[in-house]
């Protein structure tokens, strides 16, 4: 699909790694993925697509100085930014996708949007708080030179399950 | 088709030959160029600093010397004079609805140069040569103000033997800013230093532009830096090779 | 506030070159980077006419947008705090810090925070408040204030920095910008924890939802915003957008305007409260109305910080932030700091351009700065006087250019006695205010004649 195809080149611009999977698969590439990075523990946000997984590993819903990673389904995709849209409910539940220093996001392709007006229109009021991510975090506060994880993730991971 | 000419302030008393090399041009397309006998500034030497008081004077001089029956267009050879009367005598008069009425009726016919050549003359190229490499510097008021870019690097491109080499600094200000240069003098030579080292990196032997208060600041540098680049007007290359009509 | 020394301040910064090295690596690098960007951006330009449209509309109806902000934002849950101006708003922000007994706070990046002065203030009354943007942190620490609106610590080396942690934090030193930030990232975690309140700007108040938005690259406003019970958004009145249908737009110019990046890390957009986690919005005034009810300034408030006049301002490019002696430097700071801070403060500041036009030409919502510098030059001249030497010099240019008889001897007296002032057939020492040229510039001697007695001679031969 070419709306796909473009939100996956934009997230390669953003430096965010990217796996198309299925949802029969999502299983087994997931705990492919955590033995092939040495992922034992990982903070989730216990909804959708996050709440059918059956890890090998451990998950958690408290935050730690053991968790390897984090782990949660994005509502949406702008293919516009490459950005992943977090809806919130309340606080705690932004917190998988910034305190660990990987952030694994899982994304239904059919919630990819062309932009950010789709978006505007498609969801419920009151509004959530909404986060865009676009990438790992960054400064280049220092010489202007780029590190990342300056704040939150060093890593973001995206798995598109089709 | 009859032109009065705008020499400006600065060209009138600094360099001459400007005035008669746009003359040189004009006649070579045909027009019957006129110089009024007064002398005359737009104003925004004043204006731009806050003295309004005496840009209005000014200006009001200007429009009467100006805004005169028999002639279809009124030239100069300068993109921010032009772009002083054009955009900013409706700010000066505002309060002063009769005179806008002169400012509307005069701005209609006021070009510069090279405006006019490629605007109403519809002029392609100027058939002319020039020897030597040549880079150009965008005048702030004349590619921001007027919004010409394209058309005077055309002109020097298809100029026969001249060599334009683009800087990379073209579009930033030389830091000339009238006044600016002399309350800030520090800071003025830091810019068109800037300029200067950009200008020198084309290994042009030529510096040019439409204004020639640009081209006396850059000037300035280059020579005190003992650079041996030459600043002339953009008028000055295009009617050099040009026969002259009038011999 | 005392008068800004603009020019004082310039030539200082002039005299250190690592710094005016710095900040025109960092300005030019955002300009190349916003130009790669903009390339990816077909209606760029139409995206800023839209967002132009959209702030001309709140300032069309800026009490009701702002009504119907306040509304919106109150039935989300948020408390609405409203200061008219620093003082206010400092103690409206140290009440309700005090109510809970706030003693540790950790904030994001706020052009407003800083114009408030609140770090003083809260430190003065017990409380302790971490900047937690890296380059914000690096200011905080070192005691300086920042020289760029989006790269606060841009004058500052990794030497020097290098030299602050470990001097300051006790960090083994490195100059490795990769462990610098680490260090800090670590430094800041805790404090997030810690903190009994976070604080953030805003750069959007969205009226028809009552949202507002922080966007940031480093996460620190996510953390600041999250982890603490209580969130306090300090924000001028004047960021507000009719709609969250407008968002889109905004979130187009702004950061390719400012960084030079597509969009930014985090956009994050809030519109939720509760007892577990409370929201206050605190706006300011602070001289905003002022600038609504004056005819030429009020297209300042359209502005939305993206900090591309000051990259592109080829002054800005030379002396950075610094200079301009206040919380808003570059071009659009001038014409802030004058409306919030007024006119005896900001006097010299409207004059530190050369209206080359750089900055109109790249505002995303294509606010016409120097035609607003030429009108705040007015209002000095005329509050003033202007200075004697100028004055004089004007007025005498205007002499010789109305009054022909007096031109012509004018002229003719100065291309008599210019040779004194002559070296090498250049002038290279001229007296009075023109010494201020020839300090730097040579300039040719006058020719005898004028342009229109050449050409009269011509005419008549
Ligand atoms: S004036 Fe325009 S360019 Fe300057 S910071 Fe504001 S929005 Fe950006």
């Amino acid at each position: 699909m070419e709306r796909t195809e473009k939100f996956i080149e934009e997230l390669k611009r953003n430096d965010v790694e990217v796996y198309l999977t299925s949802r029969s698969s999502l299983n087994e590439d997931l705990n492919e993925f955590f033995k092939k990075q040495g992922i034992k523990r990982v903070f989730v946000r216990p909804r959708g697509l996050v709440n059918q997984l059956s890890p090998d590993i451990e998950f958690t819903e408290k935050f730690d100085e053991d968790v390897d990673a984090g782990l949660s389904e994005a509502d949406f995709g702008i293919a516009y930014s490459g950005g992943l849209v977090e809806l919130a409910e309340s606080p705690s539940d932004k917190l998988p996708s910034l305190l660990p220093d990987i952030h694994i996001a899982l994304l239904k392709e059919s919630n990819i949007l062309d932009d950010f007006d789709v978006l505007f229109e498609n969801i419920p009021h009151p509004l959530p708080d909404i986060t865009f991510i676009v990438g790992p975090s960054k400064t280049a506060d220092i010489e202007k030179i780029l590190v990342k994880g300056a704040h939150g993730p060093r890593r973001v991971i995206v798995f598109i399950v089709r | 088709m009859r032109v009065l000419l705008f020499p400006t302030c600065l060209v009138d008393h600094i360099k001459p030959k400007i005035g008669f090399d746009t003359v040189k041009l004009l006649e070579h397309f045909g027009v019957e160029v006129e110089v009024p006998e007064k002398p005359s500034c737009c104003g925004q030497i004043a204006f731009n600093v806050g003295y309004w008081k005496d840009a209005k004077e000014m200006a009001r001089a200007w429009l009467d010397v100006y805004d005169v029956p028999g002639f279809d267009y009124i030239v100069a050879p300068s993109g921010s004079c032009v772009h002083m009367i054009r955009e900013n005598y409706e700010i000066l008069f505002k309060d002063e609805p009769k005179t806008l009425e002169r400012v509307h009726r005069i701005k209609s016919k006021l070009y510069e140069i090279v405006e006019f050549l490629t605007k109403v003359l519809k002029v392609k190229e100027i058939p002319s040569t020039f020897s030597g490499k040549v880079t150009y510097h965008a005048s702030c008021h004349y590619l921001r103000g007027l919004g010409v870019k394209r058309e005077p690097k055309e002109f020097l491109k298809n100029l026969k033997n001249a060599d334009f080499i683009p800087m990379d600094l073209e579009e930033t200000c030389c830091g000339f800013g009238g006044l600016f240069s002399i309350k800030f003098p520090d800071l003025s030579y830091n810019m068109t230093k800037r300029k200067a080292e950009s200008i020198k990196n084309t290994h042009a032997d030529f510096v040019t532009s439409s204004d020639l208060s640009c081209l006396m600041n850059i000037g300035g540098v280059l020579s005190r830096l003992g650079l041996k680049i030459k600043p002339v007007h953009i008028v000055e290359i295009l009617a050099e090779g040009l026969e002259d009509e009038k011999d | 506030m005392k008068k800004i020394n603009f020019y004082e301040n310039a030539r200082k910064i002039l005299s250190n070159p690592t710094v005016v090295e710095a900040v025109q690596k960092a300005t030019m690098h955002a300009l190349e980077k916003r130009r790669q960007t903009i390339a990816r951006i077909p209606d760029f330009e139409e995206l800023r006419d839209k967002a132009r449209t959209a702030k001309e509309e709140i300032l069309r109806d800026f009490d009701g947008y702002l009504e119907k902000f306040k509304e919106n934002a109150r039935k989300n849950g948020f408390v609405i705090h409203e200061a008219g101006d620093a003082r206010e708003a400092r103690e409206i922000i140290l009440q309700i810090f005090k109510e809970r007994n706030v003693k540790l706070a950790v904030s994001s990046k706020s052009m407003t925070q800083e114009e408030i002065e609140i770090n003083p203030f809260l430190e003065a009354h017990g409380i302790k408040k971490y900047e937690t943007d890296l380059g914000e942190f690096i200011i905080q620490i070192a005691h300086q204030k920042p020289s760029h609106i989006t790269a606060p610590a841009i004058h500052l080396t990794r030497r020097e920095i290098a030299r602050l942690f470990n001097e300051k934090l006790g960090m083994e030193y490195t100059e490795e910008p990769e462990e610098l930030t680490k260090f800090a990232r670590n430094y800041l975690r805790k404090k997030y924890f810690e903190a009994d309140a976070g604080m953030s700007g805003a750069n959007f108040l969205i009226a028809d939802t009552g949202s507002f938005v922080v966007v940031e690259n480093e996460g620190n406003a996510r953390m600041s915003t999250t982890l603490p019970p209580l969130h306090v958004a300090v924000t001028g009145i004047e960021k507000l957008i009719p709609s969250i249908k407008d968002l889109p737009v905004f979130l187009k110019i702004l950061a390719p305007s400012s960084t030079g990046q597509h969009q930014t890390v985090y956009t994050n957009i809030f519109s939720q409260a509760s007892k577990d986690h409370e929201v206050h919005i605190v706006l300011i005034e602070n001289g905003r109305r002022r600038m609504l009810n004056d005819p030429v300034l009020r297209e300042a408030l359209m502005c939305i910080r993206c900090g591309g006049c000051s990259n592109v301002c080829p002054i800005f490019q030379l002396v950075g932030g610094h200079a301009y002696g206040s919380v808003y430097s570059g071009p659009i700071g001038i014409i802030w700091t004058y409306a919030i801070f007024g006119p005896d403060v900001a006097k010299e500041l409207p004059f530190a351009s050369t209206l080359c036009g750089a900055c109109y030409e790249i505002c995303p919502v294509r606010i016409n700065i120097p035609r607003i510098l030429l009108e705040l030059r007015r209002r000095v001249i005329e509050r003033t006087g202007g200075k004697l030497e100028e004055k004089a010099l004007v007025g005498l240019w205007s002499q010789l250019m109305t009054k022909p008889v007096l031109n012509k001897l004018g002229f003719h007296l100065a291309s008599k006695i210019q040779g004194i002032f002559k070296k090498d057939d250049k002038l290279t020492h001229l007296p009075f205010v023109f010494s201020n040229w020839t300090k730097w510039k040579d300039i040719e001697p006058f020719p005898g004649k004028s342009f229109r007695e050449l050409w009269k001679e011509r005419k008549n031969s």
